[in-house]
């Protein structure tokens, strides 16, 4: 028999079209994931990641942590997934000939063999001396159906068995990305009653007590600034413990703090 | 020459016979499709190959090829076929949108 001759051919059977078919399915799916992640991400705040605590919030650390390296995951296996059928294919008859399962799968084709019983028989034909050139040459046409239909057929099973996993990792990345936008994010801490504006200042005249006009009397400028009615203005504290500020006069100094009961009281000016 | 070894004669009326082994392939010209039988009698002695026969002896199978057939002999038996491909109708189809 005639040595085989080195053929490559770019599109043998001419089946290029259905395999184009199933790698823009690929195609179309890794659209599809890549605009929901992005959906996804584009909706997660990350300004709060910097403020998260180990200590504090263990669990949504772990979710950033969880999340991000299963979202990177899903990414990195989906777009590998998605190479397997995109890559070109590459494969010989002799290939086909000798993988039972490919072989079994061509040979269930009949329509394919070109007149001959098996496979092994399309290749005896290709190189027999039995028959002539231009009887050869009719073989290497069949052949190159088989090749052309074998690259269909790893294609669509590249594809079938990409699917499922395909999905799982569009899932987990999903659920990777909401770990992380639920960890990455924590509610805003309680601010509790303090308003976000301070109190406007309020006009009020101090009479303190004995107990207070010997704590404040030498922040205030001495006893005389300490006694009879003081001018002050009311800035903030509650109501049984009011923050006020004197106001200078003579040689009375300003003076701020929180007057308690026991020090006085603030009534405030008509 | 052996027993195995393919062995020829063309007859009077342009057939051709072939044996191999204990086969005999007649093929009958015009290109119509040889029979296979297992012959009785002993091939001719010393019968030279027709013109235009042409045999290969392979490990998997032994081809003779003749007038448009071939015939593939291996262990599991003789299969005659057509010795230029048909190519079959099969295509790979699949549904466009709304067909």
């Amino acid at each position: 028999m005639a040595p085989d001759a080195p053929d490559i051919r770019p599109d043998p059977g001419g089946v290029q079209s259905a395999i184009d078919r199933y790698r823009d399915l690929a195609k179309y799916l890794i659209t599809i994931f890549a605009g929901v992640g992005a959906l996804l991400v584009a909706g997660t705040q990350l300004a709060s990641i910097g403020e998260l605590s180990l200590e504090d919030e263990p669990g949504r650390v772990a979710a950033v942590a969880v999340g991000l390296v299963a979202a990177v995951g899903a990414v990195a296996v989906i777009v590998g997934l998605t190479l397997r059928v995109l890559r070109p294919v590459e494969m010989s008859f002799a290939e086909i000939v000798a993988e039972p399962k490919l072989r079994a799968e061509i040979e269930a084709r009949p329509w394919l063999l070109g007149g001959a019983h098996e496979l092994g028989e399309v290749r005896d034909n290709l190189a027999t001396t039995a028959l002539t050139d231009e009887e050869r040459e009719t073989w290497v046409a069949v052949a190159d159906d088989v090749v052309g239909y074998a690259a269909y057929l790893r294609t669509r099973a590249a594809f079938e068995g990409t699917w499922w996993p395909l999905l799982a990792a569009a899932i987990v990345g999903v659920l990777g990305i909401t770990a992380f936008t639920w960890g990455a994010n924590p509610p805003d801490e309680d601010v509790g009653a303090s308003p976000v504006v301070e109190p406007a200042p309020v006009p009020v005249q101090i009479a303190l007590t004995a107990a207070g006009r010997e704590a404040l009397g030498e922040a205030l400028g001495g006893s005389a600034c300490a006694s009879g009615r003081i001018a002050a203005l009311a800035i903030g504290g509650t109501a049984s413990e009011p923050k006020v500020v004197t106001l200078p006069r003579g040689s009375c100094k300003a003076a701020q703090f929180l007057l308690p009961a026991a020090w006085g009281a603030a009534i405030a000016d008509e | 020459m052996g027993e195995d070894e393919p062995r020829g004669r063309k007859n009077a009326d342009g057939s051709v016979d072939v044996w191999v082994g204990r086969r005999r392939l007649s093929f009958p010209g015009g290109g119509r499709k040889p029979k296979v039988t297992d012959e009785q009698e002993a091939p001719p002695d010393g019968g030279e190959l027709p013109r235009g026969v042409r045999v290969d002896v392979a490990e998997s199978a032994t081809i003779v090829g003749y007038d448009g057939w071939y015939a593939r002999i291996t262990a599991s038996g003789v299969d005659v076929s057509p010795a230029r491909a048909r190519r079959g109708p099969g295509r790979i189809f699949y549904r466009r949108r709304g067909s």
